[in-house]
């Protein structure tokens, strides 16, 4: 399939940003489906990055690979848990590496395995995604598009303090320790402004 | 002995042993307690990932003991350089903005958990044992704690067998999706030969005073005040997973409306003369009611 000349040459205007729009969209999606047409497009980058003696990093295609197989391998259970189901939103932001830390559900098993066990991930595919993303909250791969980064908040010596001390009284409550600072260490996300309502009514709407 | 005598009786050892595993699991509430001996009194050296309002971050942990309480020290390996360090009960937060320093408070004695404070978790969550898993190379228990109400966050904690150290997290909205979740990715564990103080005897700590904070979710009590300038008070909550900050401080300058750091939300208003203050391991809305609900005594 990837040895057809006019594949090739596709691909080749595709990198340079040259094919028509449709046909892009065509293409990307072919890339998406096929493996050997997204190890050809892979190699394509990489002569073109070595030609440009650009540093890059790939990614490491038999990871991928592997966990794309454990993914397919994984059977939908019927009554899939909410923690299974929800802890991917998240991890998808987070690519794949993080997908692979997080989106873990406990093993019930407890028999040893001889070979070396990937993180098991939830049994989702990036068609099943794009059904169940909200508009603007999840986006298929083949669109080639990425959420912008989250703009670090910006600092605020008041705020930072009410946060840190809390931190610190916190580090002695039973889920304490290093865990109370962890949020004040991370880099802080610029929220969008949150409004300002009547609190009373926020609260009594958390009531059940 | 036949074969199928053989057979029967290896089908007989393998039930016997499943049934000593099981005996053997511990429970739910005791590996809570081992969790927050272990955060407390071992020392650690590891790096984890932490995910939270669509960011990745690795952030490298150190805990030592020394004689004087202990030395945490927390560093971003990802984005800007930020760094968080505790030692002999003084915070500093050194980030590209600036520097922060705060009191750690008088409670930084390496202390021993409050068996009554873990054994108080049961009224705000029901506990599961979701399974076995593996984290940073360690055998970890899945245990998930689901709360009673609607007021705080869904846990699911990894706990490392053997000391019960925490190896990873996730925390989730009530119905909801994850809003935080942190993992080794490597992870040494020692034990510091610190024996701690007893918590449980130390004296409670002293009711506000000229305020009270009415509405706090059900579970929540009154658990330190750390030191704080004159003027202010700094009240700590916790219902054993959760806890929350309330800040009662002379009016001017301080946070007005809303702020978030992963899980953890902030509400500030101005109420009188005063200012307050409230920073919890809380949903928003449960943060904004318990602000809500700080009031004058009379």
């Amino acid at each position: 399939m990837s040895n057809e000349p006019s594949l090739r040459e596709q691909l080749s205007a595709l990198a340079d940003g040259e094919l028509a729009p449709d046909q892009a969209r065509f293409l990307l999606r072919r890339i998406d489906a096929e493996p050997a047409l997204a190890a050809e497009w892979q190699r394509l980058h990489l002569a073109r990055a070595c030609l440009r003696r650009e540093r890059i990093a790939l990614p490491d295609v038999g990871f991928a690979d592997a966990v794309a197989a454990r993914i397919r391998a994984e059977a939908a259970p019927a009554a899939l848990g909410g923690w299974r189901r929800t802890a991917l939103g998240g991890a998808i932001a987070a690519g794949m590496a993080a997908l692979a830390l997080f989106a873990v559900a406990p093993r019930t098993d407890v028999a040893p395995t001889a070979a070396p066990v990937l993180a098991e991930v939830a049994p989702l595919d990036t068609r099943d995604l794009a059904l169940r993303a909200a508009p603007g909250e999840l986006q298929r791969a083949s669109d080639r598009t990425w959420s912008p980064l989250p703009v670090a908040a910006p600092f605020d010596l008041r705020v930072e303090s009410y946060f840190l001390r809390h931190g610190g009284a916190a580090t002695a409550a039973p889920r304490g320790g290093f865990v109370p600072y962890v949020n004040v260490v991370a880099t802080p996300a610029a929220a969008p402004p949150i409004p300002l309502r009547d609190p009373q009514s926020q609260g009594e709407a958390a009531r059940r | 002995m036949t074969a199928g005598a053989l057979r029967r009786a290896g089908a007989l050892l393998a039930l016997l042993a499943s049934a000593a595993c099981l005996a053997q699991e511990p429970q739910p509430a005791e590996l809570l307690e081992r969790m927050s001996r272990s955060l407390q009194s071992l020392e650690y050296e590891g790096v984890f990932v932490y995910v939270h309002e669509g960011r990745v971050d690795a952030v490298q942990v150190t805990r030592t003991q020394s004689p004087y309480g202990p030395v945490d020290r927390l560093v971003t390996l990802s984005g800007d350089r930020r760094e968080v360090v505790r030692e002999r009960g003084e915070l500093r937060c050194l980030t590209p903005g600036g520097t922060v320093t705060a009191s750690a408070g008088e409670r930084f004695a390496l202390l021993a958990p409050d068996p009554a404070a873990v054994g108080r978790l049961q009224e705000s969550y029901r506990f599961t044992i979701a399974g076995r898993d593996r984290i940073a190379g360690y055998d970890a228990t899945v245990i998930d704690a689901t709360p009673v109400d609607a007021l705080r966050y869904a846990y699911r904690l990894w706990l490392e067998r053997a000391s019960g150290m925490l190896l990873a997290s996730m925390l989730r909205e009530p119905g909801g999706g994850p809003v935080e979740q942190l993992a080794f990715t490597s992870l040494r564990l020692r034990e510091s030969g610190l024996v701690p103080l007893d918590e449980a005897a130390a004296p409670a700590p002293a009711a506000p005073i000229g305020w009270q904070v009415a509405d706090l979710p059900p579970g929540f009590r009154l658990i330190a005040r750390p030191a704080a300038p004159e003027g202010s008070q700094h009240l700590l909550f916790s219902d054993g997973l959760a806890s929350v900050s309330v800040y009662i401080e002379p009016r001017g300058g301080g946070l007005l409306g809303a702020a978030r750091r992963g899980a953890t939300h902030a509400y500030g208003r101005a109420l009188d003369d005063a200012h307050v203050v409230v920073v919890g391991d809380l949903p928003a809305a449960t943060v904004a009611r318990i602000a809500a609900s700080v009031r004058r005594d009379g």
